[in-house]
């Protein structure tokens, strides 16, 4: 591996927050939007739509990001270098999503998407004394909550919005080869 | 003499020599055709073994001739034995008559009651008590001198092919080597043979070449660079061949584990953009046949030469027959169009391969090339061929332009669609044996799959092959055509040619494109002619191939015999009258 | 240290999907997999040209239809044939074969033990989730001997298969096992597999949602690159046999001889040259 002295300092400046923060948020994106995707396909369109409403959200949130630097000016970091102490990666919320998923999961697999940001965030604020990290997180951070307040007032949890499970289906897979 | 029955005017001999492990016949055979090639003749050398790995049984067959030859002789006109163990084996292979002569080492066993029986001269000899006067001296190089002497070759041409063969073994071994040859040149001076005295020798260069080696060289002439296979009789040949070329010209040989995982190795050199091949027999064949479906689906160029012995099964590994057609028609699951090809003999061998990879190349496809053991493994002195001028070449993609996307199996007026390699920038795709739509993502619409099929096989039946497809003796006022293929060839060819000069009008087609076979030109040249098909298997293959897609009128017969003994073309002259008297 | 001082990465993740979406089961461990994948690529920054990607059939051989690169989707269980020829002829491209437990440990369980054995410089990359997913369930080589299905009703009852063990005994010279549910390591890893000179097999867990629901639980139980690589076969074979296979990280790497080409090394003289010199070898 080439070395790249900037990871070495513990002083996370503003670049090194920004690809960080970038690598996270592009996850959640791209999981998104494949999800919805792969759910479509598997014809859980309301599920699907749960995905595809908070995609823009993400985006939009990285727009915070690019705008105080390019992408292609961002500091590249080893994609196993970013910091996950704290969180757990988006993965393991989507591992619990089945194609069958009732929009209770959907919605509780997006929301915990967002704690993820919001653990990274609040790692981050922690752990920095730097005025521009500061502006920065603090305003992803006013993003977030605002997602947040959005996914509340869209998810209406009903009674029959009880999880099921894919043994129950009626219409099982079909082999394809 | 051996082929009075033919009357041609070719000098021709026919000899053979046989001996249990380590007493040396087939080296007395390679020498003696060297030798006689040195002499400036023509010849052909066979072999026959016993089933052990070393030390069983074993004899050659050679044919010598002033002219090119390849068909056997009715009988052996001099039979060497170094003994006699297990002779019985090869009593179809060698057969004797009261014309032959037999010499043998009389120091040994006792010659069998079949060859007594034969009517043969027998003449025995004690060459292992020249080997007792002669230090280091072997006993197969005796009798190679009393050959030698017995067909008239000068002891100099036997020199000049030991030192090519035992040379490398230091100048001691060729010179006591030659010390015995000259001892057995002298022990029988009288011979009932003509020997080769009467022929005029050629000063043309030739090649000593085996059927499998020139499958090989044709490969190489055209660009052949990846080669991938496991070993099996009688096919294992051609890829020793080519280890040593194709790391000389750039190319790469993979010893796969299995079949499987050859054919497989060979799609995914050529997906690399290497022309590639494998070489098996039916066995081994059977193993590929899945992958080669892939070849077809994802079109990707791959040659398969499938070198056929007796079957099913395991069957007679180390003898000839012509019964995998069937197979190599057949086998593939689903629609899948490709093409077989066969050799009529060795001396196109060479040609008819370099045209195989070069047509897999331009129409990216499977080509399975079909010959057989007779075909591959016996060793030919022949004239050079010169290699094709060929201009069949894989069709490739120019730069990619950002309007449009690349289109790997887009439908285009020769149904051929440009082919990317890895490497070639932004023309990236995924090969799939899943049915797909022209751009290659998986579609099971069946628009797509008929779209795709069809594109498929147009390609291979719009293609303009040439006047290869085959070989056509027109005869004048015919009102018969034998139609024939591979192996069985030279035999047909020279049972009609002797019939034609002695009254018969008789056609012959020997064809090489069996598929996409040329059936409006067959039907043109077969409507208004009876027609017989000859081929070695117990089944009639190609007869009821040709049946099925109404190539020939339906009262065609077929003259159909199992291997493993060749044709000759002896026996088939008295058959094939005996059919054109059925016909009046 | 100023903003325009900073090292700029050239390839993003994104860069080498394709315009497909794949189509796993929501929550297949595979779509980690695929990430991983893509980031592994970027930060090598491989271009996408150069990369052969290849697989045989199963829910994982969907793989390369996903990415934008030389993909070939063969036939079951001859991923590793088929990319040992492409390595062979063309050893300037970065090989990855790619597959499921069935396809790589059963039907192709004779290419897996020779590819290891010839270790050429290709990446294997096995999406492990313990059943057939394809067919709809039936128990794989890796399958625990208890677990039942329609095909085994009372469970197989014959111990699952040890990949790493027989990679380790045939030959293999980089040993690891991965997560698909911890994109860091499995990036980490994939992208040394890469790296590595010779044949790396690189096992991943990846949870099959729709027929093992249960292993969505993997993630409590795993250790997550706890390894530390060995270049020694009989430590390596301690930590592998050791391990309940809950553990991940690279067991084994070593420099062991790798199979190339030897295409250029051997060449004296154009190839017409040499064509002459093979053909004046067959005069009498």
């Amino acid at each position: 591996m080439k070395t790249h002295p900037f990871l070495k300092t513990h002083n996370k400046h503003l670049a090194w927050v920004l690809a960080a923060v970038n690598e996270m948020i592009e996850e959640s994106i791209y999981y998104c939007d494949t999800f919805a995707h792969t759910l479509q396909a598997h014809h859980n369109e309301t599920a699907a739509a749960i995905f595809s409403a908070l995609s823009p959200y993400f985006k939009s949130e990285q727009e915070i990001v690019l705008a105080k630097l390019p992408e292609q000016n961002l500091p590249a970091i080893p994609p196993w270098e970013i910091p996950h102490q704290d969180y757990e990666h988006p993965a393991n919320a989507l591992m619990q999503a089945h194609y069958l998923m009732t929009e209770h999961e959907a919605w509780q697999i997006v929301t915990d998407m967002i704690q993820v940001h919001h653990c990274f965030y609040r790692d981050l604020i922690a752990n920095s004394s730097q005025k521009e990290v500061i502006d920065l997180i603090t305003s992803l951070q006013t993003h977030c909550l605002k997602c947040e307040k959005i996914c509340a007032t869209k998810r209406v949890p009903t009674k029959s919005d009880d999880p099921q499970d894919p043994i129950d289906d009626l219409d099982a897979p079909v082999a394809q080869s | 003499m051996a082929n009075s029955l033919l009357e041609t005017d070719q000098h021709r001999l026919a000899l053979s020599i046989s001996g249990s492990g380590g007493t040396g016949a087939v080296t007395v055979g390679l020498i003696l055709l060297d030798a006689v090639a040195k002499a400036g003749f023509y010849g052909n050398m066979t072999r026959a073994f016993g089933p052990q790995i070393r030390g069983g049984e074993s004899a050659v067959m050679l044919h010598f001739s002033d002219q090119p030859i390849e068909t056997l002789a009715e009988f052996s006109e001099l039979h060497l034995a170094l003994d006699w163990v297990k002779f019985d084996r090869f009593e179809d292979e060698i057969p004797l008559t009261s014309s032959s002569l037999v010499i043998y080492d009389n120091s040994r066993e006792k010659p069998p009651g079949l060859v007594k029986e034969s009517g043969a001269t027998l003449i025995g000899l004690d060459l292992q008590a020249i080997v007792k006067t002669l230090k280091g001296s072997r006993l197969n190089m005796v009798a190679l001198g009393v050959v030698a002497q017995q067909i008239g070759l000068a002891s100099h041409f036997i020199e000049a092919a030991l030192q090519k063969t035992l040379g490398r073994k230091g100048p001691e071994v060729v010179t006591t080597s030659m010390a015995a040859v000259s001892a057995g040149m002298t022990l029988l001076t009288d011979t009932p043979l003509p020997g080769l005295a009467d022929w005029h020798p050629t000063q043309t260069p030739r090649w000593n070449i085996s059927g499998n080696e020139a499958c090989g060289l044709g490969a190489l002439r055209g660009g052949l660079k990846f080669a991938a296979a496991y070993p099996i009789t009688p096919a294992t040949d051609i890829v020793e061949y080519l280890a040593k070329p194709l790391a000389q010209t750039g190319g790469n040989l993979l010893i796969a584990e299995d079949e499987l995982a050859a054919m497989n190795m060979v799609i995914g050199a050529s997906f690399g953009g290497v022309p590639s091949m494998t070489s098996t027999s039916g066995p081994g064949l059977s193993l590929m046949t899945e992958a080669m479906g892939l070849a077809v689906a994802a079109e990707i160029p791959a040659l398969v030469v499938t070198v056929m012995r007796g079957g099913p099964s395991t069957g007679i590994p180390t003898k000839s027959e012509q019964s995998d057609l069937n197979q190599a028609l057949y086998a593939l699951h689903g629609d899948a169009p490709h093409l077989v090809i066969a050799p009529l003999n060795i001396q196109e061998s060479a040609t008819v391969s370099q045209w195989s990879l070069r047509l897999s190349e331009a129409l990216q496809t499977l080509v399975i090339l079909v010959t057989d053991q007779h075909l591959g493994q016996t060793r030919m002195i022949m004239n050079p061929v010169e290699a094709l001028d060929l201009n069949l070449q894989r069709s490739q993609p120019s730069a990619a332009n950002e309007e449009t996307s690349y289109q790997r199996y887009q439908l285009t007026e020769t149904a051929i669609s440009p082919m990317s390699i890895p490497g070639m920038t932004a023309l990236q795709y995924t090969a799939d044996g899943l049915t797909h739509s022209e751009s290659g993502l998986p579609s099971s619409r069946a628009e797509d799959h008929a779209q795709q099929l069809h594109k498929r096989a147009d390609k291979l039946s719009q293609f303009e092959y040439g006047d290869r497809w085959a070989c056509t003796i027109p005869t004048a006022k015919a009102k018969f055509t034998i139609i024939t293929w591979g192996s069985s060839f030279e035999a047909v060819k020279e049972a009609v040619e002797t019939l034609n000069r002695q009254g018969a009008a008789i056609s012959l087609i020997g064809l090489r494109l069996i598929m996409p076979l040329r059936t409006e030109t067959l039907i043109e040249l077969t409507q208004q002619q009876k027609v017989l098909v000859i081929e070695q298997n117990d089944s009639a293959q190609l007869y009821h191939y040709l049946l099925s897609q109404k190539a020939i009128p339906i009262d065609s017969d077929a003259l159909a015999e199992p291997g493993p003994l060749l044709f000759k073309p002896t026996d088939l002259m008295p058959r094939i009258q005996t059919w054109m008297e059925g016909q009046l | 240290m100023s903003l325009e001082q900073i090292p700029v990465k050239k390839a993003r993740p994104n860069d080498y999907t394709s315009n497909e979406h794949p189509v796993w089961c929501p929550g297949c461990g595979h779509f980690f997999i695929l990430r991983a994948l893509t980031k592994a690529l970027a930060w090598l920054n491989i271009s996408k040209q150069d990369i052969g990607l290849v697989s045989g059939i199963g829910c994982s051989s969907r793989l390369p239809a996903y990415l934008d690169v030389y993909g070939f989707h063969g036939i079951h269980g001859r991923a590793l044939a088929l990319a040992s020829g492409l390595k062979l002829a063309r050893p300037d491209l970065t090989v990855i074969a790619a597959g499921g437990d069935g396809d790589g440990y059963s039907i192709g369980g004779n290419h897996f033990i020779h590819a290891c054995r010839r270790n050429m410089d290709i990446t294997y990359i096995v999406m492990d989730n313990e059943v057939y997913g394809m067919t709809k369930g039936q128990p794989s080589p890796t399958t625990d001997p208890e677990w039942h299905s329609k095909l085994a009703p009372n469970g197989t009852g014959l111990s699952s298969f040890n990949p790493m063990g027989i990679a380790l005994a045939s030959g293999a010279s980089f040993i690891a096992r991965g997560f698909s549910g911890d994109p860091n390591g499995l990036t980490k890893i994939l992208t040394e597999a890469i790296q590595h000179q010779g044949f790396s097999l690189v096992e991943i867990k990846s949870p099959c949602v729709t027929f093992r629901p249960e292993q969505k639980d993997w993630h409590k139980s795993m250790r997550l690159m706890n390894v530390t690589p060995f270049a020694n076969p009989m430590e390596a074979a301690q930590a592998i046999y050791g391990s309940d296979g809950f553990d991940t990280g690279i067991y084994y790497q070593a420099d062991s001889p790798v199979y190339r080409s030897e295409a250029s090394s051997k060449k004296n003289g154009t190839a017409s040259e040499q064509m002459d010199i093979i053909e004046k070898a067959l005069l009498v």
